[in-house]
């Protein structure tokens, strides 16, 4: 079903506003990414993709207080709804069972 | 925030939608502050600014409506055909439009092409944005200077510094050699540590550099330096004069990297071979920060700047307590990148181009560009009339105004795009002459294009039709349909006729500018070419002797009958290639720096150098010293008794006493002004320092005198290269570097003058059309040719002879106050050259309208004004 499917960085960030609980917001999302995953992403990109997961009703938002180094602007802080919450153990349940039916010998490296 | 952002900042409002520009733009400014925190303003900037480019994107931007329609399929397709049916109908229009824009898009592209290989040079280190150099601000109570070095104390500071990731520090101007097939070929070496390969990335191509690191005996050359001097052949293992091993070739750096060397060795190499007590005040001492002594370093990662700038300060302190002098000493970084086009800085490496470099190339993008433009306006303005009518003709059956606009823009990008294809084909054409005209810039310049430039030429074009049509389309777009069909235009101050003339008048001053500048500029070069230098320079020969046995080849030259005179020196005069040394005074008071050369006896016989006082050089003196006037100024000596008078030469720890001979007169030792020591030639042949033999020739068969004394040559030495030069060639090539910048501003100018006369052309053809029924009117009721003639070059010549009025003193004043002082001999400008160039601009221009008007009065006047 195309509305529910979970694509990989879409994925990744539903994990980093999980990891990053309550403080889940634009800068902190990217800087974890590029912490843990070592991709350098664009506040543009990340916005594309949270709009998607928005959409399809997996996060929501609301803005927490101005700061002052943002020139007094409002964050918008990231939360993981029940329905992405599934749609992840959905994700990981279907590459578990991939796994778990590999082959041994599949994952062997070529001796050369 | 930088204040140069806020247009970044207004463009994302503005295509961002509003609901989500307080977050986005939060985010962006909080990342901003912490970039500028850890990366500097540069690099935060840098940032800032590509985020927002990437915030262009769907789920982000509004809904342009407008914008879409502007570009619809359907309505492309008709400007496409409107486009062509015009360029049709109206060949000399488009002709004229596409000609100037070629020409002028012609040199563009050398000047993007300069520009874009500038901005890339140093862009393939890796993390590039984190190498910094040391640079060197002196302030003194007359000035402020700023030196690309820094002090060789400094290296071991650096290393210190735990926000510095790698420190290197080495030294330019040593020269390396290699003896290949009989001939001694020069290399720039670098002596370089081991972090060099850490801060900077060459691509390897054999061998191993670090290898360097292991003895002293180990050298890494570049692949250029290896194709010419061993061909094809595996350079590695061959051994270099001074018995360096090759271990490695990586790529040269020549046009990617600022740096310039041929060769790189082990810097240990030079600690090595140094007593104690000279290690310790070369290297931890910080006097010798004006050498060519360069540091660079890389910062740590998450490092910041701000921080290693602390250190440094607290380190200048230091070399100001130590060097104690009235000056004030600053070290401060500069970002690799900022290196190209950035501050002009003092012992730079000749391949850094400062911000003026840019800056002119920029220049001279947007005249000629918006010479062109003007082009199209005007000829878009000349056929107004007509046009109008279409115009409205397209409104009345519905057309909107963004439609008329991008009608006009297609047209103007097509012909941009025609220009761009001609002027491409003009740039391959043109190629290898162009890189022989410029060359001081020729490093700032790859011939080979990448699709990356190719991209951006094509962006340009792009650019340069909406610019030369915007202003037409705005006009045409905002006519009424009914007054477009049913009357004239209005005659308002900013109406199209005024800003035609307006136009017309600026590309005809730039042109008179231009003409003005070249003719002067010919004339100068060939003043400068054949000036006065104080010694004779015509029919003299010159020969590098190499390494060939200098008693040997002077008995053979003693046998030719054809050589009047020959002298041996370590110099051909006038060239400015001289050593220095140390003079003392007899008093012993005064100890100066001079230039010095050694010459014999027969200097005065085959230079002639005019001799203020003194008889000169007497044969197998060695003693005997001419000096010019301005070294007996530094010795406090009057004119009139400086023969005899003895000075001290200091070769390091060796002293000798010399005698004045003889005083220069006006003895120039370059043409080009450098700096102004005094100067002083010894009677002396010096087995190190005599470089040249000199030949003055009594016969008139060149050819002939050539094979003998080529053979007297061969006879003297083994397999070594003959290879006399004209004293005259070594002299003119000596201002080359001063001529590719003429030789680019002469470019530029025969570019204008074209697209003007091209212009001019175009404008007095619509003119002339435009007005046939009023000129067969004329010719009916008795009018000559000549007085229809007087008529219509009436504007024209008033137009010239403004343009003249103003552009006269312009050019006099930038020639007298910026050409004349960089050179040492006296310069004339030329008022019957000037008023020669003039005089040809306006014959040409005039004798266009002319030759129009008699085009148009030729017709019959009852064909003419047969039909309304």
């Amino acid at each position: 079903m195309k509305g529910t499917y979970l694509g990989e960085f879409q994925e990744i960030v539903l994990l980093t506003i999980l990891v990053l609980d309550e403080n889940a917001y634009g800068v902190s999302i990217q800087d974890e990414i590029s912490r843990r995953t070592g991709r350098e992403i664009s506040r543009g990109a990340l916005h594309t993709a949270l709009t998607r997961l928005d959409e399809k009703g997996f996060i929501t938002s609301q803005y927490g207080g101005a700061t002052a180094e943002r020139g007094g602007r409002r964050k918008r802080f990231y939360q993981v709804t029940n329905l992405g919450k599934n749609a992840l153990e959905e994700a990981k349940s279907i590459r578990d069972q991939l796994w778990n039916s590999l082959p041994k010998m599949a994952l062997q490296r070529i001796q050369g | 925030m930088d204040g140069r952002l806020k247009l970044w900042t207004r463009l994302f409002k503005w295509f961002c939608k509003h609901e989500h520009f307080e977050e986005l733009q939060g985010d962006l400014e909080e990342r901003y502050l912490e970039n500028l925190e850890a990366n500097g303003r540069k690099m935060a900037n840098r940032t800032y600014k590509k985020e927002i480019i990437k915030m262009m994107r769907p789920s982000v931007m509004k809904r342009l409506k407008v914008k879409l329609q502007l570009f619809s399929m359907s309505i492309f397709r008709m400007h496409l055909t409107l486009t062509i049916r015009n360029m049709k109908r109206h060949k000399v229009f488009s002709f004229v439009n596409v000609a100037g824009l070629a020409a002028a898009m012609t040199l563009c592209l050398f000047a993007v092409n300069m520009i874009y290989t500038g901005y890339q040079y140093d862009s393939q280190h890796t993390d590039a944005n984190r190498i910094y150099r040391v640079i060197t601000k002196v302030e003194s109570a007359e000035n402020t200077r700023s030196f690309a070095t820094s002090s060789w104390a400094l290296t071991q500071h650096l290393q210190q510094i735990p926000q510095i990731e790698a420190a290197t520090f080495f030294l330019s101007n040593i020269s390396g050699s290699f003896d290949v097939k009989g001939q001694t070929i020069r290399l720039r070496p670098y002596p370089v540590d081991e972090d060099f390969f850490k801060i900077f990335d060459f691509k390897v191509i054999e061998g191993n550099p670090l290898d360097l690191f292991n003895d002293y005996e180990s050298i890494v050359i570049t692949n250029k330096a290896a194709k010419r001097l061993f061909g094809e052949e595996s350079p590695i293992g061959k051994q270099s004069n001074s018995g360096g091993i090759i271990r490695a070739v990586i790529e040269s750096p020549d046009k990617i990297s600022h740096l310039k060397f041929d060769m790189l060795y082990n810097r240990g190499l030079m600690g090595s071979k140094m007593s104690a007590s000279e290690r310790q005040r070369r290297f931890y001492q910080w006097e010798n920060y004006q050498h060519d002594y360069f540091n660079y370093f890389k910062l740590a990662k998450n490092a910041s700047i701000a921080e290693v700038e602390l250190q440094l300060e607290r380190l200048s302190e230091l070399m100001n307590e130590q060097i104690a002098d009235t000056k004030t000493y600053q070290m401060e970084v500069q970002q690799l990148g900022d290196i190209m086009f950035g501050k002009s800085l003092l012992n730079d490496p000749q391949t850094v181009q400062p911000k003026s470099t840019l800056i002119t190339l920029t220049l001279a993008i947007v005249v000629l560009i918006a010479l062109a433009g003007f082009n199209y306006t005007n000829l878009s303005i000349a056929r107004s009339l007509q046009r109008s009518k279409e115009i409205g003709i397209r409104k009345i059956t519905g057309s909107s105004k963004q439609q008329v606009i991008s009608q006009f823009l297609t047209e103007t990008t097509i012909f941009s795009f025609i220009a761009l294809v001609l002027a491409l084909l003009c740039y391959r054409m043109m190629l290898p002459s162009f890189q022989g005209y410029v060359k001081e810039f020729s490093a700032l310049f790859s011939p080979q294009l990448n699709i990356d430039m190719v991209l951006w030429f094509a962006l340009f074009s792009f650019i340069v039709g909406l610019v030369a049509g915007i202003f037409p389309a705005l006009h045409f777009a905002k006519i009424s349909p009914l007054s477009a069909i049913n009357s004239k235009l209005k005659n308002n101050l900013l109406s199209l006729p005024n800003l035609k003339k307006l136009l017309v008048g600026f590309q005809v001053c730039l042109s008179t500018f231009s003409i003005l500048f070249i003719v002067s500029i010919a004339h100068q070069k060939q003043q400068i070419l054949t000036a006065d230098l104080g010694f004779r320079t015509e029919g003299l020969m010159a020969i590098p002797i190499n390494k060939v046995d200098l008693n040997l080849l002077t008995a053979e030259l003693d046998n030719i009958p054809e050589i009047k005179s020959y002298t041996a020196s370590s110099m051909v005069p006038g060239t400015g290639r001289m050593s220095r040394r140390f003079m003392v005074s007899e008093n012993l008071k005064d100890t100066f720096s001079t230039r010095y050369g050694v010459a014999d006896a027969s200097f005065q016989e085959v230079y002639q150098p005019r001799l203020t006082l003194g008889k000169g050089f007497t044969k197998g003196v060695p003693n005997e010293l001419i000096v010019d006037e301005s070294f007996l100024k530094s010795i406090n000596q009057p004119l009139e008794s400086a023969i005899g008078v003895t000075v001290q030469i200091m070769h390091w720890d060796i002293k000798e006493e010399l005698i004045i001979v003889g005083v220069l007169d006006e003895f120039a030792y370059s043409g080009l002004a450098g700096n102004t020591l005094p100067l002083a030639i010894r009677n002396q042949v010096d087995s190190l320092e005599t470089k040249m033999v000199t030949l003055s020739l009594a016969s008139d068969n060149i050819a002939g005198t050539l094979k003998k004394i080529e053979d007297g040559w061969n006879r003297s030495s083994i397999d070594q290269e003959f290879s006399p030069l004209y004293v005259d060639d070594v002299i003119s090539k000596n201002y080359e570097s001063f001529f590719g910048m003429m030789n680019l501003l002469e470019l530029t100018g025969a570019m204008i003058i074209l697209i003007a006369v091209l212009g001019q052309f175009g404008v007095a053809l619509f003119n002339a059309e435009s007005k046939v029924k009023e000129i067969g009117i004329r010719k009916v009721l008795g009018a000559s040719f000549m007085s229809l003639a007087k008529l219509f070059s009436h504007n024209t010549l008033l137009t010239l002879f403004i343009s003249a009025l103003i552009t006269v003193p312009a050019v006099y004043y930038i020639l007298d106050q910026m050409i004349i002082p960089e050179f040492s001999m006296s310069l004339t400008i030329s008022k019957a050259t000037m008023a020669l160039g003039l005089v040809g601009l306006w014959l040409a221009i005039i004798s266009i309208v002319i030759m129009q008007t008699w085009k148009t009065a030729n017709l019959n006047p009852a064909e003419s004004l047969r039909n309304e």
